[in-house]
């Protein structure tokens, strides 16, 4: 368009701090610079991979349901959890248990969640935060309108919503994000780039170039970072928290990252990926170069690699052996915590179940 | 011993087959060590041991089928004590134990009688169907609870389980001296092809017409099954009629603007039929790249299920070996198949002269409960003017 004036002009940032082989791109900020937070958030990192084995081979065994691996996607999920503080609330797509765990949820509930018990999502440590959300974004305006009570409230906490790639598409993230900029909520988004929505590459899914870039429409801070790099995330996140918390407004943060494992355990990846791209995926994997980087400086060794892979693996056999101990509800439980006041046709049916399951 | 049974690996699957085992029998495996790849419905899964201990027996060989709860291996000792015998159902599964099945669906609340035949809900739907009555079966389900496979035992005689025995309609047939032979179990496609071949033979009132291309008039630049193709498209933007689904419960056809094209592959494992989408709005190279992809995907079998489903229009291009018409089959809810025979070159009459013409044959069976035969022979001809263009 000759003769026009520019009227606006925007870009993206993009944060690495330590690259695939361990090394730091440049010197460290000081929210990241904590070796005693370096070694718990690479231990967890540690905990969640193992529990996630775990979890796959008891639904290949019958034992558990249908299951959503995190495999290779565990530095975002372990640093927003380091990054936030217990009065923040996470709104969690289904596959962020690193953030769930750092947060005081234990082995024991993910378990039973995906054994198909609610009470898995009775979180003692913190009851504030909101379940597991399969449907796809409809988490996020949730969270927006808890960022809304935040600010009405004069909080200083903030509403931390996780979408994945392709919830990106959906009205309803849009709609959030809108509100959110709009009204300068302390919201913080963190779009788990994984490349893949199931079996839909991030090239059908948009024609931008960043999904960070789709928070510029909504008049936010965004900036992409490498989501395999657990420093960036603590750092990214912190900063957006802190900003959220303080009445600075919303932040969209798209996290790259891989899946390298399977969709959900009903999902065969290999139908419509090539196993070169996985390949090259896995050198970048978030794991290896946070132990590289805590070797070098002397924080980690193969010994305590292994003892500490030993203790996880005691804590999860433990927690397996609870979760199928666990007795099972009754069937009218299904009737409870559904309405204040259970209508006439519903405890016919509540009256019913307990005739035929033999509990009059 | 303790034995490990098939768990549903999937969400609702009924069943899976062994690609490989991973141990042998008096193998000492350890937790989580993989045990068998399984290939289901949806995905290939390697299934782990779900305990420690020795392998007594593997149930089954690569290329069995074993139904969701079926043993699948049996350890020695109860050394295995993790294994479990009704660990392979995460919760409970009310239409296998019979647990909840004593109610019927349509009582009011409080009228429900506490004596009542126990069976589970789908054995019940389909003795209902069929007009079964439930009193008169015995259930081999646990606790006598009637199964499905009760009712289709006592209520489909064309089944071979109910077939009667020593019937005089027609005597079992005596494998003949001289070898036995070989028996082999259908599996996947053509376990499928069964399944689809029949529906077709049970529903759809095949008609096939048959005609020849003219190729002349080609030039050297053409490529043989893009230019059928292209005709396919625009004769069905011609005759939509023909690129549509009948649903005969609805009564009701559906027609589509775009056309996407089931294409008959031959496979070593039996006929599979990849799909090239929106046929009519492709250039020539795209749909020759997006064929060879699906050709090799086919015989390589790693094409996912959406490539392989919902084709509003189906092609055989069975000329490729031999064959010069043929009767091809409607594979519902689809409502017309194309099949090209053989190119050869014919004696024709042209312009009162004797000539030799290269010719394409033709035929085409359609559906006629929703297709009429004016349709049929208008979609063919706008196929065939198409064909006969220089390029």
């Amino acid at each position: 368009m000759k003769g026009g004036t520019i009227v606006a002009d925007f870009s993206v940032p993009y944060l690495q701090l330590l690259d695939a082989d361990g090394r730091l791109t440049g010197p460290l900020p000081s929210l990241a610079d904590n070796p005693q937070e370096w070694l718990a958030m690479y231990r967890m990192m540690v905990r969640t991979r193992l529990f996630d084995t775990k979890a796959v081979n008891l639904q290949r065994t019958g034992k558990l349901g249908t299951y959503p691996p995190c495999l290779g996607q565990e530095a975002v999920h372990v640093g927003v959890g380091a990054a936030l503080l217990p009065q923040d609330v996470v709104f969690p797509v289904y596959r962020e248990i690193g953030t769930k765990f750092w947060r005081g949820v234990t082995l024991r509930d993910v378990l039973l969640y995906w054994g198909g018990d609610e009470r898995g999502t009775h979180y003692v440590n913190t009851p504030q935060d909101f379940p597991f959300c399969v449907p796809i974004a409809s988490q996020m305006p949730h969270a927006a309108g808890a960022a809304l009570a935040f600010k009405l409230r004069g909080e200083a906490r903030c509403a931390l919503g996780y979408i994945g790639d392709g919830g990106t598409s959906q009205g309803a993230f849009y709609e959030a994000i809108n509100f959110a900029g709009a009204r300068g909520l302390p919201l913080v988004t963190v779009v788990v780039n994984n490349q893949y929505a199931i079996s839909a590459p991030v090239r059908v899914q948009t024609a931008c170039e960043t999904l960070a870039q789709k928070g510029i429409a909504a008049g936010m801070r965004c900036l992409q970072i490498d989501g395999n790099d657990l420093l960036a995330v603590r750092v990214a996140v912190g900063e957006a928290a802190e900003r959220a918390r303080r009445g600075d407004g919303p932040t969209l943060i798209e996290a790259l990252t891989y899946r390298l494992s399977d969709h959900t355990t009903s999902d065969d990846a290999s139908r419509y990926r090539d196993a070169e791209e996985v390949t090259a995926a896995r050198a970048r994997e978030p794991m290896v170069r946070m132990r590289r980087f805590l070797e070098e400086r002397k924080l980690w060794s193969d010994a305590q690699e292994a003892a500490w892979r030993a203790e996880c693996s005691a804590e999860i056999e433990a927690a397996v052996q609870e979760y199928l101990t666990t007795p099972r509800q009754p069937v009218d439980s299904m009737f409870d915590h559904v309405y204040a006041e259970l209508p006439r046709s519903l405890e016919w049916q509540r009256e019913e179940a307990r005739r035929f399951s033999g509990r009059r | 011993m303790s034995t490990f049974r098939l768990p549903d690996l999937g969400e609702g699957l009924t069943d899976a087959e062994i690609v490989r085992w991973h141990v042998q029998v008096g193998d000492t495996v350890a937790v989580d060590q993989p045990l068998v790849s399984l290939e289901t419905a949806k995905a290939v899964v390697e299934v782990p041991s779900p305990c420690a201990g020795v392998i007594r027996t593997l149930h089954g060989a690569a290329g069995d089928r074993l139904e969701i709860g079926a043993a699948l291996v049996d350890f020695e000792g109860d050394a295995a004590a993790g294994a479990g015998d009704s660990g392979t159902v995460v919760g409970h599964m009310p239409a296998e134990s019979g647990e909840y099945a004593t109610g019927t669906t349509s009582d009011a609340p409080g009228t429900a009688s506490l004596q009542r035949i126990q069976a589970v809900p789908a054995a019940r739907a389909l003795a209902r169907s069929l007009g079964v009555d439930l009193s008169t079966l015995t259930g081999t389900g646990k606790g006598g609870v009637i199964m499905l496979a009760d009712v289709i035992a006592s209520g489909l005689p064309s089944l071979p389980s109910a077939a009667p025995r020593g019937s005089t309609m027609r005597p079992a047939p005596q494998i003949p001296p001289g070898g036995d032979g070989q028996v082999q179990e259908l599996k996947s496609l053509r376990r499928a092809m069964a399944q689809s071949m029949s529906l077709s033979r049970d529903s759809v009132m095949e008609c096939t017409v048959v005609d020849d291309a003219d190729l002349q008039r080609w030039n050297g630049r053409n490529d043989y099954t893009v230019r059928v193709l292209r005709a396919i498209a625009r004769a069905c933007t011609a005759v939509p009629g023909l690129n549509a689904w009948y649903d005969s419960d609805a009564q009701a056809r559906r027609l589509f603007e775009q056309v996407h094209v089931g294409i008959a592959v031959d496979t070593p494992d039996g006929l599979l039929v990849p799909v090239m989408r929106n046929v009519g709005a492709r250039s020539a190279e795209d749909l020759r790249t997006d064929l060879e992809r699906l050709k090799k995907g086919a015989l390589a079998r790693t094409l996912p299920g959406d490539e392989l489903r919902n084709f509003t229009f189906m092609l055989s291009n069975f000329g490729m070996m031999a064959g010069r018409y043929a009767t091809p089959v409607v594979v519902p809810p689809a409502v017309a198949i194309l099949g090209t025979g053989r190119t050869r070159d014919d004696v024709v009459a042209a312009d009162g002269r004797v000539e030799i013409h290269r010719r394409m044959p033709l035929s085409l069976t359609f559906d006629h409960r929703v297709v009429t035969g004016a349709e049929a022979v208008r979609w063919l001809a706008a196929l065939i003017r198409d064909l006969e263009l220089t390029e």
